[in-house]
């Protein structure tokens, strides 16, 4: 199985390349990108880590799993001593003062974090124009959006500015930008990577996650950053997965794959991807899969169960930004004042408007009647998944309704934003591993499993190369 | 001062001036509203146990169980200590200084 990183480490060990041409490299690419993918570059550290690399290699010394490998991580993640603005005039000049659990690992295993990248503010959005650093431009067509949240860190990683990138996926912020942008993107079973230093949004569904070129590369980078941590108690144990899935023959016959009728059968999914989609399941029936189409929830009930419960988690998670410890502060006649009037200013519109709507359904009245029911819901959306996963061994599903749309053309839409994420709030909300696959579809399609059956994920994902 | 009986504003409510309700927002509320919980159905939340018989739902059953924390696993209750350069940037970190102080916004009036 083809792995970038294991190329990269081979052609630095052998001397083909050295560490700083190559981190340089990226940067000056990264530099001169009209895709605005960075918001800060850490030239002087990743160029003195790349130099530090050539000196060991040069000596002979033991590489780390990820030794030299440049890679970018979404502007929501802590590393000390760097900036962390989460996209928003709030945290501009914010420092973080130490490093998250997940991006720690990657660096005790050698990797040089290189970028922090452009991203909906504090994860909010779907197109990553909601951005005080300028919208991202897709990968493949500067006029289109990349998606959202993790949009700045999908175009890195599909221009190759970037070997990998860790994105953060709520709602589908890592899978939908992998789709618009065609690279593999997985958000992991809730809990397998600590959430640690990751800036919160909604705590119950968020979830770091590799963004990559190769299956291989996820593979490796899953098994680097998961594992349990006494600073995330929701964090879970999880077993190694070895490299050996990909060498097996997969088992097509007896698979079973299940997929959303209501999904395809949503008015506003694309009909070339509807086509697409279906051939697709024709093919994996012409190989002795078994397919069977689902009943599940309708779009509309996924997205508003999702919303209503991210909205009222990022209405408590972003409470504490009111400039008293840290970030931007307006001072005004009152301490009352001044908070209002510091988050007025520097709070986007659209973040404005799920921290507001997060507080409406969580006050007396809107509380019983829109945030327990959406409890419930989200308990039968979970309930429904685990009778599903009886029947079938994997559910596949196309990553979003439309294909990317224009710059520009969806920010006063909110609610056709919000009903882009159709198909992957839904996972979200039962916590599931989900990888997006740039396969299938134009947009790719998504392949979700049981909780902790990431290997079955990438297996399949291998094999689908193999057939598509 | 707002009386815990007293409804209070959005705006007051977030702390963000002129806030109000969103039309977009309010729409996806209003489906929830209109969502019959299937409490008995098909799509009922699965009880506790229900799926114990099936070995298949080994990995469900552990899951459900997963984020749960036993008592002996809670993380110990003592205080970490964090370096000089956390220290530090949480100092840089602060909005305001004066004089070597750190300077707070104004103090609660009421």
């Amino acid at each position: 199985m083809e792995s970038e990183i294991r190329n990269i480490q081979q052609d630095l060990q052998s001397g083909r390349i050295t560490c700083a041409g190559l981190v340089g490299g990226k940067l000056r690419e990264l530099e001169d990108s009209p895709h605005n993918t960075a918001n800060f570059l850490l030239t002087e550290t990743a160029m003195e880590k790349a130099e530090e690399v050539d000196r060991k290699m040069k000596a002979g010394g033991e590489p780390g799993l990820l030794e030299g490998i440049p890679f970018g991580l979404k502007d929501v993640y802590l590393l000390q001593g760097s900036p962390a603005s989460a996209s928003s005039d709030f945290l501009k000049g914010y420092i973080s003062p130490y490093t998250a659990t997940a991006i720690q690992k990657l660096i005790d295993a050698g990797a040089i974090p290189l970028v922090k990248e452009n991203c909906d503010s504090f994860g909010h959005g779907s197109s990553n124009e909601n951005t005080v650093f300028g919208p991202v431009r897709n990968a493949l067509d500067r006029e289109l959006v990349p998606g959202g949240s993790s949009g700045g860190s999908a175009v890195n990683v599909a221009r190759g500015y970037t070997v990998f990138s860790i994105g953060a996926d709520t709602g589908g912020s890592i899978r939908q930008p992998a789709g618009y942008n065609r690279v593999y993107g997985l958000k992991p079973t809730y809990g397998r990577i600590s959430r640690y230093g990751l800036m919160a949004y909604a705590s119950s569904t968020d979830c770091v996650g590799p963004i990559s070129r190769s299956l291989e590369d996820i593979r490796i980078l899953l098994n680097i950053m998961s594992g349990k941590d006494g600073r995330d108690q929701t964090t879970i144990a999880s077993a190694s997965i070895p490299w050996e899935i990909f060498k097996e023959k997969f088992p097509a016959n007896g698979l079973r794959i299940g997929y959303y009728r209501s999904f395809l059968e949503d008015e506003n999914l694309d009909p070339r991807i509807r086509e697409d989609f279906m051939a697709l399941v024709d093919i994996l029936g012409q190989n002795g899969i078994r397919v069977k189409a689902l009943d599940f929830f309708d779009t509309e009930l996924l997205v508003s169960t999702y919303y209503v419960i991210a909205m009222a988690e990022t209405a408590s998670n972003l409470a504490r930004l009111d400039g008293t410890g840290y970030g931007e502060r307006m001072e005004a006649g009152t301490l009352k004042e001044g908070y209002a009037l510091t988050r007025s200013t520097n709070f986007t519109e659209e973040t404005k408007r799920r921290i507001v709507g997060g507080n409406q359904v969580l006050s007396r009245g809107h509380s019983e009647e829109i945030y327990q029911k959406a409890g419930i819901l989200r308990d039968q959306i979970t309930g429904s998944f685990n009778r599903e996963f009886r029947e079938v061994d994997l559910i596949i599903s196309p990553v979003s309704p439309v294909t990317p749309p224009k710059i520009g053309s969806t920010m006063d839409q909110p609610l056709e934003m919000y009903l882009s994420d159709a198909y992957t709030v839904g996972f979200s909300l039962g916590g599931l591993p989900t990888l997006t696959s740039p396969a299938g579809t134009e947009t790719g399609i998504q392949i979700t499993a049981h909780k902790n059956q990431e290997p079955t994920i990438l297996k399949f994902a291998k094999y689908l190369t193999e057939i598509v | 001062m707002y009386a815990m009986d007293k409804i209070m504003p959005l705006d007051l409510l977030s702390s963000i001036k002129g806030a109000g309700s969103s039309g977009a927002v309010n729409e996806l509320f209003e489906v929830i509203k209109r969502a019959v919980p299937d409490k008995k159905g098909d799509n009922a939340p699965e009880e506790k146990g229900e799926h114990e018989a099936d070995p298949q739902m080994a990995p469900a059953k552990d899951a459900d169980m997963d984020h749960a924390v036993f008592v002996e696993s809670l993380r110990e209750d003592t205080i970490v200590r964090c370096g000089d350069m956390e220290k530090e940037l949480i100092k840089k970190n602060f909005p305001k200084q004066k004089n070597g102080f750190l300077v707070v916004q104004k103090v609660m009036e009421d």
